[in-house]
C-alpha cells in the first residue's frame, strides 16, 4: 500500500529499475565485446599451429605422409593451462597422424578456409580449428583443438574486472537518487508538518509562496476548501446564536406565564393563561421543527446524499393532503393546478419546501381565501409555486423576507420568520432559486421555487427544441 | 374501543390518556418496551399508539414482536425522530401510520379515528363517518337508521369516498368505480353523481368537498369539528 502511494517510492522505483536494467544490459554488452577478440586471438593461435602442421605434410605416389619430429610435437602440445590435440586426416577423414577420434567440422564448412568450431573430446569441451589443405592434388584436413580452461579463466577475469566497478557505480547512483529524491520532496514534508501542526479551528489559508509549482494547485484547492469551511462554520455560529435567542424567548415567556397562572385563583384567569400557553407552546414547537429543518438543510445541502427522482405532481398532492384539514378548517379554498414534472431532488426537503409555502399561504390568508398550488415546467426549469389572495408582500420587503428570523412589520399570524429562509436554503441546495411575485389577479402573494429539471426531461425538451429549429 | 398507549413521557401519557378517555375510548398505558410487549400478548387491542424511544426494548422491537405473533391490530407510531429511514423502517415493520412529535391533539384524533375505522371495517364489514353508516355486506348506506336510496354507481362512489374518508380521492380513481356497461364516463358524469350524492347525504353530518384540480374529499361536516 505504502509503496503504491508514496511519491518517494514511486520516484525511486521509476529511477532505479530502469537504471539497474541499463547497467545490467551495458555490462553484458561490454563483456561480450571484450570476450570476442580474446577468443579470436586464441583461435588464431590454433589456426597458426594447424598451418605449421600442414606445412609438414607431403605426398608420395598419392600417399600422404607427415614428418613431425618428437621435439616439434612436444612444442606443439605445450600449453600452461590446456591440453592440445591435433590430427591429420586423409581424403576420407582417415587419421594419418595425431590423436584419433577428434570431432569433425560441420559438413557445411567452406572448402578452403579454416573452420572454427566447438566440440567434445574425452568428455571435455574443446575448441577446434579444421584447416583443409590440398597436397599435390590430394585432399587433407588438419585438425587442431584445445580444452577451454584458459578461455574460461579469461572470461571470468573479464567479468570480475567489469562487475566490481559496475556495482560501485550502481550503489553510488542509488545513494545519489535517494538523496536527490529526499531533497526534492523536502518542501512536501514541510507542508505536511505545517498542516499537521494546525489546530482544528485554525482555518487560515496555507501560505503558497514557498510551495513547489507542482503542489501549488493542491494547496490552492486546500485553501479554497478552508475558505468554504470557514464560511460554513461562521454561518453555523451565527445560526446557533440566533437559534439560542429564538428558543429561549418563547420558553421564558412560557415560564413567566406559568408562574403567573400558579398565583392566579379564578377559573377565568386560568382559562386565559392556558390559552396563551397553548399558543406559545405550539409556536415553540413549530420553531424547533423549523430550526431543525434549517440545520438539516445546511448540513445536508452541500452533500445532497438522498437525491431521488420524483414527480412534483405526486409530491404536491401528498403535501396538499396534509394541509387540507387545516385549510378546510379555516374555510380556505385550497386548489391545485399540477402537471407531471420530474426532478431529481431530496424528497424530504422538497416536501418541506412546499409545506412551508402552503403553510405561509394558509397562515396569511384571510378567511374564505383562495390558495392555489401549481407545478410545471418553463424552458429548462421546473417550478413549484403557491399563490394566495392574502395581503401580499410589498416589493420593498421581498428580498428581506428570505432572511432568517425576519418578520414583516404588522404581519398577522405567529410565524417565527424561518419559513421562507428554509425555502430559499432548500432551493439553493438543489441549484434552484426562489422569487416572490404578485399574482395575475393583482392581489396576494405568489412564491415560486425554480428547480433544475431531471436530466431525461431536459434532453427531451432540448431535442424537441432542436426539431422546432430544424 | 380499547387503545394501548406505549409512551415513557409521563406528561404526554397523562394528557393523551385523559383526552382519549374523554373521547369515549378505553385506554391502557405502558411505559416500557417489555411491559408493552407483555400487555399486547395478553390483550387484543383495537389500536396501539407506540413511541419509538422506550426503555428496555424500543418501539421497533415491540412492533416486530407484535407482527411476529401475527396480531393484526393497527399501530400508530409516535416519534420525535424524523429521519426518512426511520419512517420507512417502521412502516416496513408493519406500522400503519406515523405522527411526528410535537403533534396537535386534533390531528392525532383524526388519525386514530381513521385507523379505528379501518379495523372496524375488517371486523364488522361496516364503514362509519359521522352519522353515515355503510354496510359493505348488504351494500346499503344508512343515516341514523334511515336507509339512503342510492343507484349502484352512487353506492360505489360513496364507498370509495368513505373508505378514504378525510383523504382526497381523484376523479380518475372515482371513474374506476364505474363499470364498463354504464354510459361513457366523462369527467362531467362524476360531477353529476357527486352533486346528487351531496343532496342525498344532506342530513348525514358528512360533506363531500371539491378540492380544486385534485379531486373530492369526504369528511364529517366542518361545523362539527371546528
Amino acid at each position: 500500500m505504502r509503496a503504491a502511494t508514496s511519491v518517494r517510492y514511486r520516484l525511486l522505483g521509476w529511477l532505479l529499475i530502469p537504471l539497474v536494467a541499463l547497467l545490467l544490459g551495458g555490462t553484458l554488452l561490454d563483456y561480450r565485446t571484450a570476450l570476442g577478440p580474446a577468443n579470436a586471438a586464441y583461435d588464431q593461435a590454433l589456426t597458426d599451429a594447424a598451418m605449421a602442421i600442414a606445412g609438414q605434410i607431403q605426398a608420395r605416389h598419392g600417399e600422404l605422409t607427415i614428418d613431425l619430429p618428437a621435439a616439434a610435437t612436444q612444442v606443439l602440445r605445450t600449453d600452461q593451462y590446456d591440453r592440445i590435440y591435433f590430427a591429420v586426416l586423409g581424403p576420407y577423414d582417415n587419421v594419418i597422424a595425431g590423436d584419433k577420434g577428434l570431432p569433425l567440422p560441420p559438413k557445411s564448412s567452406p572448402a578452403r578456409e579454416p573452420t572454427r568450431f566447438d566440440g567434445e573430446y574425452r568428455g571435455k569441451p574443446v575448441r577446434l580449428v579444421a584447416l583443409p589443405v590440398s597436397i599435390e592434388g590430394t585432399e587433407a584436413t588438419v585438425l587442431v583443438g584445445e580444452t577451454t580452461i584458459k578461455r574460461k579463466r579469461l572470461a571470468q577475469q573479464i567479468l570480475a574486472g567489469m562487475l566490481v566497478p559496475e556495482v560501485v557505480f550502481a550503489a553510488t547512483a542509488l545513494a545519489l537518487i535517494w538523496v536527490g529524491v529526499s531533497r526534492g520532496l523536502a518542501p512536501l514534508q514541510r507542508l505536511r508538518a505545517e498542516i499537521a501542526a494546525r489546530s482544528p479551528v485554525d482555518l487560515r489559508p496555507v501560505p503558497e509562496e514557498h510551495v513547489p509549482t507542482e503542489v501549488k494547485p493542491v494547496v490552492h484547492a486546500i485553501n479554497d476548501l478552508l475558505k468554504k469551511l470557514e464560511a460554513v462554520l461562521s454561518s453555523q455560529r451565527q445560526f446557533l446564536a440566533d437559534a439560542a435567542h429564538q428558543l429561549r424567548t418563547p420558553l421564558s415567556g412560557l415560564q413567566v406565564r406559568l408562574e403567573m397562572g400558579l398565583s392566579q385563583s379564578s377559573p377565568e384567569e386560568w382559562q386565559s393563561t392556558l390559552a396563551s400557553l397553548k399558543t406559545t407552546t405550539e409556536r415553540t414547537a413549530r420553531l424547533a421543527n423549523q430550526l431543525l429543518t434549517l440545520a438539516r438543510v445546511e448540513a445536508g445541502g452541500q452533500l445532497m446524499t438522498t437525491t431521488a427522482e420524483l414527480n412534483l405532481r405526486e409530491l404536491a398532492q401528498e403535501v396538499g393532503q396534509d394541509w387540507l384539514y387545516r385549510a378546510l378548517g379555516r374555510q380556505l379554498d385550497l386548489g391545485f393546478e399540477l402537471e407531471d414534472v420530474r426532478v431529481s431532488a431530496d424528497p424530504l426537503l422538497i416536501r418541506e419546501l412546499l409545506s412551508n409555502l402552503i403553510g405561509n399561504a394558509v397562515a396569511y390568508s384571510s378567511r374564505r381565501g383562495k390558495i392555489t398550488v401549481r407545478c410545471g415546467t418553463r424552458g429548462e426549469r421546473a417550478f413549484l409555486e403557491v399563490e394566495d389572495d392574502g395581503p401580499g408582500i410589498p416589493p420593498s420587503e421581498r428580498d428581506k423576507v428570505f432572511n432568517r428570523f425576519y418578520r414583516m412589520e404588522g404581519a398577522p399570524g405567529d410565524g417565527c420568520g424561518l419559513g421562507l429562509a428554509i425555502v430559499r436554503e432548500i432551493a439553493t441546495a438543489h441549484n434552484g432559486s426562489v422569487e416572490i411575485a404578485t399574482p395575475a389577479g393583482g392581489r396576494g402573494t405568489l412564491v415560486r421555487a425554480w428547480l433544475p429539471l431531471e436530466r431525461s426531461n431536459a434532453t427531451a425538451s432540448e431535442s424537441s427544441a432542436q426539431e422546432i429549429i430544424a | 374501543m380499547r387503545i394501548l398507549i406505549v409512551e415513557d413521557d409521563t406528561l404526554l401519557v397523562e394528557s393523551l390518556s385523559a383526552f382519549l378517555r374523554q373521547a369515549g375510548y378505553e385506554v391502557d398505558c405502558e411505559s416500557s418496551g417489555p411491559g408493552a410487549d407483555a400487555a399486547l400478548s395478553r390483550t387484543n387491542y383495537d389500536l396501539v399508539l407506540l413511541d419509538i424511544g422506550l426503555p428496555g426494548m424500543d418501539g421497533f422491537g415491540v412492533l416486530y414482536r407484535l407482527r411476529q405473533r401475527e396480531q393484526q391490530m393497527p399501530v400508530l407510531i409516535l416519534t420525535a425522530r424524523d429521519a426518512v429511514e426511520d419512517r420507512v423502517y417502521g412502516l416496513n415493520l408493519g406500522a400503519d401510520d406515523y405522527v411526528l412529535k410535537p403533534f396537535q391533539l386534533q390531528e392525532l384524533e383524526a388519525r386514530v379515528r381513521a385507523l379505528l375505522r379501518r379495523s372496524l371495517v375488517s371486523r364488522e364489514r361496516k364503514l362509519t363517518v359521522g352519522a353515515l353508516v355503510l354496510d359493505l355486506g348488504a351494500h346499503c348506506a344508512s343515516c341514523e337508521g334511515t336507509a339512503l336510496e342510492l343507484t349502484p354507481s352512487e353506492w360505489r362512489i360513496l364507498e370509495v369516498l368513505v373508505r378514504r374518508a378525510g383523504k382526497v380521492v381523484t376523479k380518475e380513481q372515482l371513474r374506476g368505480a364505474f363499470t364498463s356497461n354504464e354510459d361513457l364516463v366523462s369527467s362531467n358524469a362524476v360531477e353529476v353523481k357527486i352533486s346528487r350524492l351531496r343532496t342525498k347525504l344532506g342530513a348525514a353530518g358528512v360533506s363531500i368537498r371539491t378540492v380544486r384540480g385534485f379531486g373530492y374529499l369526504l369528511d364529517e361536516a366542518v361545523e362539527s369539528r371546528n
